[in-house]
């Protein structure tokens, strides 16, 4: 009987530590869920994406020759973008400007996207500290830029979304004439983005592409974010304000692609 | 003593599957199902007096973890929720009214924007999803054998 209250006793207090380790720790608590939520992924590539390839049966073959010829092409694009590269590096360092920081892209799954309860617009990938992975780095697609990585666990990353509020991204528009307008994104919802302080005058073209315009020194130049579809004026201040629609929709990323500074 | 081993690894099994599924389930409008909160709820009923307090207490801070909350915030609502349903034992109640209230908390102490939406939301999803929770652990629990 005594054993038995002592087991159950020192089972409540491992209980007890367990949950002061996962309290204090956030990186925990995020850990002790990444296993199940991997399974979940690798069940859903593995079997249920064969599945559906069964149902879809010839289409798949023919996507399939359709990406092979693409990856043909992107291979060839690749050398090409290795010479201009290194043309680039040799004209930076014969006009004396600084060496651009060379950096490789990580591909990571989307795990999730934050919870009954999320506070945040971001989402989990399954990429972490373990694979290179840092606080700040820059999140991309080739449709354009997805966010900024928040925070970093062994095995998974947060990515804080472009259209999360507290991400700040300073952009610029090109203008017919060489002029650019600027302007800073300020968060918005995953359908519409707001670029703030703009500055400029200018009449803007509709449907102008929006880049990143590497002023604030967090975001390399000329990342696509999307597209510019209306500037307003605010009548309490000299800055416009513009409506951004995102490059990139939130809601169907499956990979996103991590920047690691070499 | 067994009983013990098998209802500690059945919340440390139930709170990391709950949190992955809270974690992936798709959202509803713009809130999603109260997976964590369902297991902080079922085991303030079954549980023994200092276990459902722990397991609150773990479930709120995996919430925190999977949901990017502010710390403390989802731990406070779930030890007071849990305590409210070990001493007031209504799960009836509990089931239709967390959710919601949980919305409200956190449009108090983390994002008030669309609190209002959010709360009306909460209600239909909340009384789903919890008594989903509860009764799929309710399951659980008595085949584990962890009742006994």
């Amino acid at each position: 009987m005594k054993a038995r209250t002592t087991g159950t006793y020192a089972l409540i207090a491992l209980g007890a530590v367990l949950a002061a380790v996962v309290c204090f720790s956030r990186a925990a608590g995020v850990e002790a869920v990444y296993p199940f939520e991997r399974g979940w992924r690798a069940f859903s590539n593995r079997v249920l994406a064969r599945v559906s390839g069964a149902w879809r049966g010839s289409k798949a073959s023919a996507e399939n020759v359709s990406l092979r010829r693409e990856v043909a092409a992107l291979a060839l694009a690749r050398e090409d973008l290795g010479r201009l590269e290194a043309e680039n590096a040799r004209l930076r360092r014969a006009l004396d400007y600084a060496e651009a920081s060379p950096g490789t892209w990580i591909a990571a799954e989307v795990l999730s996207r934050g919870g009954a309860a999320a506070g945040r617009r971001t989402l989990r990938v399954g990429k972490g500290s373990l694979a290179g992975v840092a606080e700040g780095a820059i999140v991309s697609v080739p449709e354009g830029l997805v966010g900024r990585v928040a925070s970093v666990t062994p095995h998974t990353s947060d990515v804080l979304l472009v259209s999360d509020s507290s991400l700040k991204v300073a952009c610029e528009v090109a203008l017919p004439g060489g002029e650019v307008l600027r302007g800073t994104l300020a968060g918005g919802t995953d359908e519409r983005l707001a670029l703030r302080h703009i500055l400029s005058k200018a009449e803007v073209p509709p449907r102008s592409p929006v880049f990143t315009s590497g002023l604030g020194g967090v975001f390399p130049k000329g990342i696509a974010v999307g597209t510019l579809l209306e500037v307003r004026e605010d009548q309490d201040s000299p800055r416009r304000e513009g409506e951004v629609l995102p490059a990139v929709d939130f809601s169907t990323l499956r990979d996103v692609f991590i920047r690691r500074e070499r | 003593m067994k009983g013990s081993v098998v209802q500690f690894a059945f919340i440390v099994l139930a709170l990391a599957v709950g949190g992955a599924l809270e974690d992936m389930l798709p959202a509803f409008g713009s809130i999603g199902a109260p997976v964590l909160l369902g297991a902080a709820l079922f085991f303030a009923l079954e549980t023994r007096t200092p276990v459902w307090m722990i397991a609150a207490v773990a479930a709120g801070a995996l919430e925190e973890a999977v949901a990017s909350l502010p710390p403390a915030t989802a731990i406070v609502f779930f030890a007071a929720v849990a305590s409210a349903v070990r001493f007031f034992r209504e799960p009836l109640v509990w089931i239709v009214a967390a959710y919601p209230a949980y919305q409200a908390w956190l449009g108090l102490v983390a994002d008030g924007s669309g609190a209002i939406s959010r709360v009306l939301l909460a209600f239909p999803v909340g009384a789903v999803s919890l008594a989903a929770v509860t009764a799929l652990l309710s399951l659980a629990w008595r085949k584990a054998g962890a009742d006994a």
